[in-house]
């Protein structure tokens, strides 16, 4: 595929997908993957009910299966439009906001993205009654319009006010993210450029690196404290975003007891915009292994009804988000999915600012290669809506009617090839490798 | 930028999950602390990795040593051991053919052969024990009043071995994945046996542990991660014998030094990043709370019976 663009004012607009280049090393985000994103992106189209991408993989949750796919092995539904009656919608945070897809674009702040693709996320989820995360890089003037977004409190407060903090349907307190956990958020200071530095209210050129722990939470009644200033000061439910990690079933019985409306888990594997290599590839754990535990630890307490857990990391497809809810998640978050939707080929280059899909570039002046906002959009809508159709042909599939019946159904899931003490965590049954 | 940690982006490909495990070490995972214990910051806040060796004798800027000198000629192995002492680590000298004295000055931190005791000021030597069955025949010929002695063994799985090893009088054990044995196991379990191993009280009734260092030595060390994950099995010291030279770039005939100034630079991004490790752990002092720490850690999908000698929890487990 060439690379369409059209020229305004001296500018190429990108509307269309590079080329996928050449691979050496293997990536959780292939070019199957990638492909499959790309198609739902442009079509708005349900291609397949059971993920072929998971074929192969090393990933844990590949190797969990729907049982009703084992017993519907050979009889791959081609891509039809599901039926009707089979319900997507959820209501999050004890019932107050209700979203049409239980996906939520996770959390990407303006400054790791260029402006841009910022904008048409939070338009997309606007446009899809969805939610999307902006991330802790402040508010984007064009994004704060947007009805459904979720303002981040993160560790180093950049560009929050009131005023800010008042924009969305809700407050997300990050306290970790899955490639980095334990480490705070991290902007290259090549892409502090002016703009930035206005919004997030720090100098030009220097790098933004968030504190690791936020300052004033050192402790779980640390954080009542803020989660209650911050309902008082907006008026709206207040998530907390971790990632996962050892003990994080303790986290989130915490996270629920001290009044937050839900809890965001992101697991290892997550995209991210900046981090030190070492602590991304050594740090956290699955989210499939995390997610389990937490349901079944806020059930244990009580706690569950009401309460929301959405899931993220390497959440790539309709069937990762079915499993994870059947795991116990109430929504899963996506975000380089999102990304590959706009044009992301996975070069892995977003710290450096010259990303090749003009989505995580350092922000210019007089840039000669800008994204096209309607076009970028229009992709992420079309993913969100060709996401949700293959995941109602799925709850055909396994005959559950809606996505909230089928939170915590692990007796629809089987594990395949997993590990005696991963399949306990999960609370699966299945055939082993012990 | 040369000492720093490199930075990356999006999603990672790293094994178990992406990539195919090689090692038991590509299947354990590091914590983060949040909400419930705070982390720390490691670009911010100190994160401490000095400790102390042979009861406080040896001070170590970091829990990393350098080995593998044999390939060495005497020149380099005179700038590696300089620049050592410039960075406060341990150098292993084991294998080397000719000591370079001259270069030792005092306070440089060396493991030296045990028959160049009376050479130059060493702060401990080593003898090599091939097998359980020369233990006795070794210990005999120890220069024990001298200095400290460390026993450089095969990685063996074997509990009575390690004891046997403290009570001939060793100061500290290096598991050498080196030194061949036909009972032979993986550097990780054979770390964690004898760091378990050693727990139990001694003579005095206090754990042997408490008066052996251990250190853990192989060519298939590559990273801070790795290393920090060994400290986390048990051992106090980690030996790179082979990831410092593709650091370096290390080639015959390369300018000596140039790679005492690499040597160093690795050094340096090594130390940040066990610190960055140990701050996302919530860890302030890699000696005293990360040492032996197995709690710290989980395994993905490794064999349970392997993950139950590592005394390692499963990924999900609390």
């Amino acid at each position: 595929m060439k690379e369409a663009v059209s020229v305004s004012e001296g500018r190429a607009v990108v509307a269309s997908y590079l080329r996928l280049p050449k691979r050496e090393a293997i990536e959780f985000w292939n070019d199957d993957r990638i492909t499959h994103i790309r198609a739902l992106a442009t079509t708005g189209k349900p291609q397949f009910v059971w993920d072929p991408c998971k074929e192969g993989s090393r990933r844990v949750l590949d190797r969990v299966k729907f049982r009703a796919e084992l017993e519907d092995r050979g009889d791959q539904v081609d891509a039809t439009e599901p039926g009707d009656g089979f319900d997507v919608s959820v209501e999050i945070g004890y019932g107050r906001i209700w979203m049409a897809a239980p996906l939520y674009l996770g959390d990407m702040s303006f400054g790791a993205l260029s402006g841009v693709p910022n904008v048409a996320l939070a338009r997309a989820a606007d446009e899809t009654y969805t939610l999307c995360g902006i991330g802790e890089g402040g508010v984007h003037p064009d994004v704060g319009r947007c009805r459904r977004i979720f303002v981040q409190w993160a560790s180093a407060r950049f560009g929050l006010d009131l005023g800010a903090l008042r924009l969305g349907m809700g407050t997300v307190i990050k306290i970790g993210q899955g490639a980095k956990p334990g480490i705070g958020g991290h902007l290259p200071g090549t892409k502090v450029v002016e703009v930035i530095s206005r919004t997030r209210r720090i100098p030009v050129g220097v790098d933004a690196i968030s504190p690791a722990p936020h300052h004033d939470i050192y402790s779980i009644e640390d954080l009542e404290q803020r989660i209650w200033a911050l309902k008082e000061a907006t008026g709206k439910p207040v998530f907390v975003k971790v990632a996962a990690t050892n003990y994080v079933p303790y986290v989130a019985a915490g996270v629920a007891r001290m009044g937050a409306d839900g809890i965001i888990i992101d697991g290892h594997g997550a995209g991210t915009g900046a981090a030190p290599w070492v602590v991304r590839d050594n740090v956290g754990i699955p989210i499939e292994l995390a997610v389990s535990s937490v349901d079944r630890m806020l059930r244990r307490e009580g706690m569950r009804e009401g309460f929301t857990v959405i899931a993220a990391g390497r959440v790539s497809s309709a069937e990762d988000t079915a499993k994870l809810m059947a795991l116990g998640a109430d929504c899963v978050s996506i975000a380089t999915a999102a990304l590959i939707a706009m044009g992301c080929v996975m070069v892995h280059k977003c710290h450096l600012g010259f990303c090749p899909a003009v989505l995580t570039n350092r922000i210019e002046d007089d840039p000669r290669k800008v994204l096209s906002l309607e076009t970028a959009t229009r992709w992420v809508v079309n993913l969100i809506k060709g996401w949700s159709a293959e995941l109602k042909l799925i709850l055909e599939r396994i005959g559950v009617n809606s996505v909230r019946e089928l939170v915590g159904r692990r007796d629809l899931l089987v594990a395949d090839g997993v590990s005696e003490d991963s399949r306990r965590a999960m609370g699966l049954e299945g055939r082993g490798l012990d | 930028m040369a000492g720093e940690p490199p930075i990356v982006s999006m999603g990672s490909t790293a094994p178990p999950s992406v990539d195919e495990p090689r090692f038991i070490l590509d299947r354990i995972v590091s914590d983060g602390a949040q909400v419930t214990r705070p982390s720390i910051d490691p670009y911010r806040e100190p994160v401490e990795t000095h400790l102390y060796l042979f009861a406080g004798s040896v001070r170590l800027s970091m829990p990393v040593a350098v080995g593998g000198l044999a390939e060495l000629t005497f020149k380099e192995a005179a700038e590696v051991v300089k620049a050592c002492y410039r960075m406060g680590v341990l150098v292993d000298l084991h294998g080397l053919r000719e000591i370079p004295v001259e270069a030792v000055r005092r306070g440089t931190h060396v493991l030296a052969p045990h028959d160049a005791v009376n050479s130059g000021e060493f702060n401990a030597v080593q003898m090599t024990v091939r097998s359980p069955g020369a233990l006795n025949e070794v210990a005999g010929a120890l220069p024990f009043e001298r200095k400290s002695v460390v026993a450089r063994v095969p990685p063996l799985e074997d509990s009575e071995f390690y004891r046997s090893v403290c009570a001939a009088g060793f100061n500290g054990i290096i598991v050498d994945e080196e030194i061949g044995h036909r009972d032979a196991v993986e550097l990780e379990i054979a770390t964690s046996a004898c760091d378990r191993a050693l727990k139990v009280p001694g003579p005095d009734g206090l754990p042997l542990r408490n008066r052996v260092n251990l250190m853990a030595s192989s060519e298939r060390i590559r990273s801070s991660a790795d290393a920090f994950k060994l400290i986390g099995l048990g051992a106090e010291v980690v030996v790179f014998t082979r990831s410092w030279k593709v650091a370096v770039d290390y080639g015959p005939g390369m300018e000596e030094s140039l790679l005492a100034e690499r040597l160093e630079y690795f050094l340096t991004g090594v130390q940040r990043e066990l610190k960055l490790l140990a701050g996302a752990a919530g860890v302030s002092s890699l000696w005293s709370s990360l040492t032996g720490s197995r709690e710290l850690f989980r395994s993905i999908e490794l064999e349970r019976p392997v993950r139950l000698k590592l005394g390692v929890k499963s990924a999900g487990e609390w």
